[in-house]
């Protein structure tokens, strides 16, 4: 079944639209819930609103849907301004994080329910609910309430509830999130596939960064109510413009380790009481000129080499614990006190206590000012070929 | 449902051992027995006598009760007495006129009131006096309001330039007016219970029809009335009940009048006990009404209600 099978004959067709957040702003009361967001969504795009809880997703959600009032900004879909359009008007569809099924109908009645407040005939809204049912695999569910039915068929009545119309945003809040870690991996890819064949703009909400990254076009990752970065997820991966981004994506996150700078024999040093590395040539121009006297040095886990010989050009460390997770090791070391987690192939494992020297390519470094936890300028690293 | 629920794991999380003296291994009886005992007390031996009764002619003769069994009689006269049907058709129609018009403006009050921003908690408790008066005192109150002569009412219809209305003596007027006291005094009470049961909704639900596209009187239909049903099959089912025993305010407004127009039940009942002192046949009239009410109320709780029993989510 393609797209354009699920249109709605007689009723209103929904083409999907963009969507704009124009320095929008949400308080309650003292709270200050989403600050000054501005995002702008295209139309077929799959956004993901990524960030620990409380930073401010649902409630942009929410926003956008018309559940909420806006405390300043403009909202837009289409071309339609919609801060006071009440949600009925707004056209769109969302997938609640609680499913928000209707307790007291079956099934066939909540998937139904969109297609009777379109007052579509009775063999038409049987139609199109059998057709949905099937695709969401459902089919054999419908005379069920939804107490009767687990929670991944839950979530898919949810789905199909939100397909069962043609609406211009998909918007989706944690729609994953309560089913158990398998289920979800299964229906993460469904999802993918599901707005890829529908090419309705979809706002999706997770605090997982993994679910992010594997299904975004796009991610904007929002922090305390601000949005930190928006791109595709390998951009906001390898050129994180700040300390909480680099930190939030990947598993395990980005060691940070914060070190003074100090210019001797005509180049830079990144020094500790134990560390002396000669910062690589290509990034000691960036922190001249901005003229820092300490730096925090970024690496990813899966960035670091160890070695047990000592190395110069490498940071040397005291392993303090090793986690086997059977394909991989987890090495967690101490720098000077500070932590550093290494990730590498499966096989000898240094043991507790150790003494190791860390070493990686300076494309892989990530370099942030420690007071205002902004990358320094001009410091991206090459493109690399592979995410790990 | 929730507590029987919790009753049952806490049964399954400490099991009583066989050992345990007879008082814990009873203990839930131990616990009920004040209880049964009250309910034999005051329910059990009364009916039991209305009953021994009802089946006797009974009456005071020099102040002593004398009291022989006549098996059935009384309850064939009850059941050729054209006070009594007359007076069974006035209580079924009271019953289910009152109930609907206090549970339809309840709801709408309680609708109302749940869409306000602010001044529920004034509402509320300005609702919460007609509840808290004597039913007495109301029918007093009204009575007078009621007065041809001097009464609020006719002096508002004149103050128009209306005639006079005979309220409480006029056959065609006298049971609505009847009705609308106890309309005034009780709807306040079934707004209470569906407000509670509507505040209490989850949210969830409106904010998907909200977004489905629901229309407010749609969402209503759909989301609001099937939600609250249980809720308002418990008020229809008290209300029924509680109006059927209509008493007070027919005694003090009209004593059944005009004629025998608005006897009720319990009023006939009265009326044959007070001044005869028919012990036998009141018996068998009391047992009557009281059975027909436990059947109404069976009926019900087994056929309506019965969705609704069963152990929530
Ligand atoms: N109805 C509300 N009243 C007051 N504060 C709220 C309300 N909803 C959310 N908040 C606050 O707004 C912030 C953002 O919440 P939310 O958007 O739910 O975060 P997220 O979905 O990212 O976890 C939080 O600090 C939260 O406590
Ligand atoms: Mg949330």
């Amino acid at each position: 079944m393609t797209a354009t099978a699920l249109t709605l004959t007689g009723a209103r067709t929904g083409q999907s639209a963009p969507v704009s957040f124009e320095q929008v702003t949400k308080k309650y009361g003292n709270v200050l819930a989403v600050d000054n967001l501005t995002l702008s969504v295209e139309n077929g795009e799959l956004m993901v609103l990524l960030g620990p809880s409380g930073c401010g997703k649902t409630t942009s959600l929410r926003m956008l849907a018309g559940l909420e009032k806006i405390t300043s900004g403009v909202i837009r879909i289409g071309d339609v301004v919609v801060n006071d359009l009440p949600p009925r008007s707004r056209n769109i569809a969302m997938v609640f994080q609680s499913y928000a099924l209707y307790s007291h109908l079956t099934v066939f009645e909540n998937l139904a329910y969109p297609l009777r407040v379109r007052k579509l005939k009775k063999d038409e809204i049987k139609r199109r609910v059998q057709e949905v049912a099937e695709r969401v695999q459902i089919a054999d569910l419908l005379d069920r309430k939804p107490r009767e039915i687990s929670g991944g068929q839950r979530q898919r009545v949810a789905l199909g509830r939100a397909i069962i119309r043609e609406p211009s945003v998909f918007l989706m809040d944690e729609p994953l999130s309560n089913l158990d870690a398998k289920l979800r991996l299964h229906m993460r890819g469904e999802l993918k596939r599901f707005q890829r064949d529908l090419a309705t703009t979809t706002i999706y909400v997770t605090h997982d960064q993994a679910e992010a990254m594997t299904l975004a076009d796009r991610v904007a990752i929002m922090n305390k109510g601000v949005l930190q970065q928006v791109g595709p997820p390998r951009e906001v991966y390898r050129q994180p413009v700040n300390m909480f981004v680099a930190g939030f994506l990947g598993s395990p996150p980005m060691n940070f380790l914060t070190l003074d700078v100090q210019a001797e024999e005509g180049q830079l040093w990144l020094t500790g009481p134990n560390v002396r590395y000669p910062l690589p040539p290509e990034q000691a121009a960036a922190v001249r000129q901005a003229s820092l006297a300490r730096l925090a040095l970024g690496v990813r886990p899966e960035h670091i080499t160890l070695s047990h010989h000592p190395d110069e050009r490498a940071i040397p460390a005291e392993v303090y614990l090793v986690e086997d997770l059977g394909n991989e090791l987890l090495v967690d070391t101490r720098v000077d006190g500070q932590q550093a987690v290494i990730r590498i192939p499966a096989g000898p494992a240094p043991s507790i206590g150790d003494r190791i020297w860390l070493s990686f390519s300076p494309a892989d470094l990530h370099l942030f000012d420690p007071t205002t936890e902004a990358r320094l300028p001009s410091t991206s690293p090459a493109p690399r070929a592979t995410l790990s | 449902m929730a507590i029987r629920i919790r009753a049952q794991e806490a049964a399954r999380v400490r099991p009583v051992s066989a050992r345990a003296p007879w008082w814990e291994r009873n203990l839930a009886w131990l616990l009920v027995a004040p209880a049964i005992a009250m309910f034999a007390l005051f329910a059990i031996y009364p009916t039991a006598s209305a009953l021994l009764f009802s089946l006797s002619r009974a009456r005071l003769i020099r102040g002593s009760l004398e009291r022989t069994y006549i098996g059935l009689d009384n309850f064939r006269r009850a059941f050729e007495d054209p006070l009594v049907r007359q007076s069974a058709a006035f209580t079924i129609k009271w019953s289910l006129s009152v109930t609907a018009m206090e549970v339809l403006l309840g709801l709408l009050i309680a609708l109302l009131v749940s869409q306000l921003a602010r001044g529920r908690g004034l509402i509320t408790s300005l609702l919460i006096i007609p509840i808290i008066m004597p039913p007495v005192s109301v029918a007093v109150a009204w009575r007078f309001m009621y007065d041809p002569a001097f009464g609020i009412f006719n002096y508002l219809l004149n103050l128009v330039g209306l005639g006079d209305v005979y309220w409480l003596s006029d056959p065609d007027v006298a049971t609505y007016a009847l009705m609308a006291v106890d309309v005034w005094q009780t709807t306040p009470f079934v707004f209470l219970l569906l407000y509670a049961g509507l505040i209490s909704l989850p949210r969830d639900p409106y904010e998907a029809a909200a977004i489905d596209g629901a229309s407010p009187w749609f969402t209503f239909r759909t989301v609001t009335l099937p939600l609250l049903k249980p809720v308002l099959l418990v008020v229809i089912l008290l209300r029924v009940i509680d109006s059927a025993r209509i008493f007070d305010k027919i005694l003090v407004m009209t004593r059944g009048g005009p004629g025998s127009q608005n006897y009720s039940m319990t009023y006939t009942i009265y009326q044959e006990f007070i001044p005869k002192f028919d012990f036998g046949y009141t018996a068998a009239l009391s047992f009557l009404f009281q059975l027909s009410l436990v059947i109404v109320a069976t009926i019900y709780v087994r056929r309506v209600m019965a969705d609704y029993s069963a152990p929530a989510e």
